[in-house]
């Protein structure tokens, strides 16, 4: 239980769910289970290579033989510290491993190596937003290194489940959330964010698919007046009784067992019954979240400090070293972005979602116009991406290619459907925008001279238009259009309206 | 601590091992010598000793994270006589 002095909170509209009588409050707290990125196991010095063959990178250690012993992989505690450092936690410079016991088929060992007591990172901070759009900042309790599991397979054999241990003590960062997580929706902004900040610090590679990011999902609902009270004192004993819903790993079912369950605890609660705190499992296919099987005696996990590891010792430095050259994360990238590059906060969310596209974004953007290479990557690039399903990686276009073609469009010698068309060619057989342009015919017509003499032109084949002008002022983009037109689309739409407002108002 | 034959059972059935009443008895008498034994411990003065004190490894001592390609598939499954194809099996589980 924690008792600290809350700021006052207004509940918004989406954190609520409507009962028979009254409206409850959604209390969510996540487990995220997220496979550190390492080339080995944090064990042993089997691979973590996703896809390999059954049962190929298995150690005798991850096969749990008799005698091995676990030797800390360096490079897994440094992905964990860096990891908590990207969400402002402390870092504990004194940790330790524990065995969390339980029998399951792929848990060879017969434990599994945890922290339970003196975890690697402390209390920390993600700052998410609410549906309304408002910022809001969820409070991280822990984050602690484990060996994962290794892979059950039920969908091979009628009568028995297969077992790879290719998963077998790959290392997990378990992060726990407090429960301080109001929606569904803002259940998965605080995924979304903690996969893009481990993205950035490249600790985690969040591929849901491939079960390298799941979550356990623990729900409770709270009518609001003792939500306030809750506010207000911070006890969390007042919560109520929440279940876990294990195993996640798509954020659309994440959302979808979030309400289905809430909604069941609402009925419980109206009907004046008990909610008991189990495990669940959600059923996509019938969205709906059931118990599992009750084992008894289940939690009795007899954890104790692993007598094979010693204590993780960390100096400060090494620890500050890191925090020195952590990369510039989201939070202060989409500032910097809007400030520098004089682009809206939502193009800016949308340049930084990947850190690959935030590096060509700024490669683009430097000393060139920032609206201008916002557009041309939103539109034209990611645009591209997205219809013939490449990722980013596969982007054809070079820094060049863009930067030349930001300048053309900077300096009004291409229209905005010139350059699409030039990026368009880019993009099929590549080449020079400033050769393009003229190899195109794209290049747009700025001789002011030679625009007037076609506006006079217009003017004078269409003395019925004109006269109409002065009661109607829109037809003044009719002469535009005609002049565009003349000149085959080559004019310079700014210097056209110009001149036709000139000569007609 | 006496250990009563209730959590003989209970150890017994977390680590799934099957045992029959007749063997309960003599395996509660075992555990609890061992447990007499180990008690022996008890007696050292321990005050003040920071259990963080001793043990203690650091960043570079650890292994570095480099791969050994082990190729000993037929090893790792070689203990058991229930597998398929490169997998252990083992009765349906289902949840």
């Amino acid at each position: 239980m924690r008792r600290e002095a809350k700021k006052k909170m207004n509940i918004e509209k989406s954190q609520l769910v409507k009962g028979a009588k009254n409206d409850f409050v959604f209390v969510i707290g996540l487990e995220v289970h997220a496979q550190v990125r390492s080339n080995s196991k944090l064990f042993s010095g089997a691979s973590t290579e996703f896809g390999a063959e059954p049962n190929s990178n298995v150690s005798f250690i991850d096969a749990g033989m008799p005698g091995m012993l676990p030797v800390v992989n360096s490079f897994c505690i440094e992905q964990a510290v860096k990891t908590g450092l990207g969400i402002n936690a402390e870092i504990n410079l004194i940790s330790r491993f524990d065995r969390k016991n339980y029998f399951y088929p792929d848990l060879p060992q017969g434990y599994q190596i945890s922290q339970l007591y003196e975890p690697i990172v402390g209390k920390g901070i993600i700052s998410i937003q609410t549906e309304e759009k408002l910022s809001k900042k969820v409070g991280i309790e822990r984050i602690h290194l484990e060996q994962d599991a290794g892979k059950s397979i039920h969908d091979m054999d009628p009568t028995t489940s297969f077992v790879d241990l290719n998963r077998t003590g790959i290392a997990l960062m378990e992060i726990v959330s407090k429960p301080e997580i109001n929606s569904p929706f803002e259940a998965v902004e605080y995924i979304k964010k903690l996969r893009l900040i481990m993205r950035y610090l490249e600790t985690c590679d969040g591929n849901m698919q491939e079960g390298s990011l799941r979550a356990d999902v623990n729900v409770s609902v709270c009518e609001i007046n003792t939500y306030q009270k809750f506010i207000e004192t911070g006890d969390y004993d007042l919560l109520g009784t929440r279940c876990e819903i294990k195993n996640m790993n798509s954020l659309k079912f994440i959302q979808q067992a979030i309400n289905f369950e809430a909604r069941r605890q609402i009925k419980l609660k109206e009907a004046g019954k008990e909610i008991a705190q189990e495990t669940r499992l959600y059923d996509p296919s019938k969205n709906q979240t059931r118990p599992l099987r009750s084992k008894e005696d289940a939690h009795d996990y007899r954890y104790f400090p692993c007598p094979d590891l010693l204590n993780i010792e960390l100096k400060r430095g090494w620890v500050d070293k890191i925090r020195d050259d952590l990369p510039e994360l989201p939070d202060q990238k989409i500032p910097r972005f809007i400030n520098d590059f004089n682009i809206t906060p939502y193009d800016a969310e949308v340049i930084i979602a990947e850190k690959a596209t935030a590096d060509f974004f700024e490669a683009i953007a430097t000393n060139t116009d920032g609206k201008i290479a916002a557009n041309l990557l939103i539109n034209e690039l990611f645009g591209r991406l997205n219809k013939d399903s490449l990722s980013f990686n596969e982007n054809p276009t070079t820094v060049e290619q863009m930067r030349e073609l930001i300048n053309l469009i900077q300096k009004d010698e291409v229209s905005s459907k010139g350059a699409k068309e030039i990026f368009d060619h880019i993009w099929n057989s590549g080449g020079n925008p400033t050769d393009l342009v003229d190899k195109l015919g794209l290049r747009q017509v700025q001789d002011t001279s030679f625009i007037e003499q076609m506006v006079d032109d217009v003017i004078k084949e269409n003395p019925a238009q004109v006269d109409k002008v002065k009661s109607n002022p829109k037809l003044i983009g009719w002469f535009v259009g005609q002049v565009m037109k003349k000149s085959g689309g080559k004019a310079d739409p700014k210097i056209i309206n110009k001149i036709v407002n000139e000569k007609l108002t | 601590m006496e250990i009563d034959t209730e959590t003989v059972l209970k150890i017994a059935r977390l680590s799934r091992i099957k045992i029959n009443e007749g063997e309960s008895a003599d395996i509660q008498k075992d555990l609890n010598r061992i447990v007499e034994f180990v008690k022996k411990l008890g007696e050292i003065d321990i005050d003040g000793v920071d259990e963080f004190n001793f043990g203690k490894t650091n960043i570079e001592d650890m292994r570095k994270d480099s791969v050994t390609i082990y190729d000993n598939t037929d090893d790792i499954l070689k203990n058991t006589k229930n597998k398929n194809q490169d997998f252990f099996t083992v009765p349906k589980i289902v949840e």
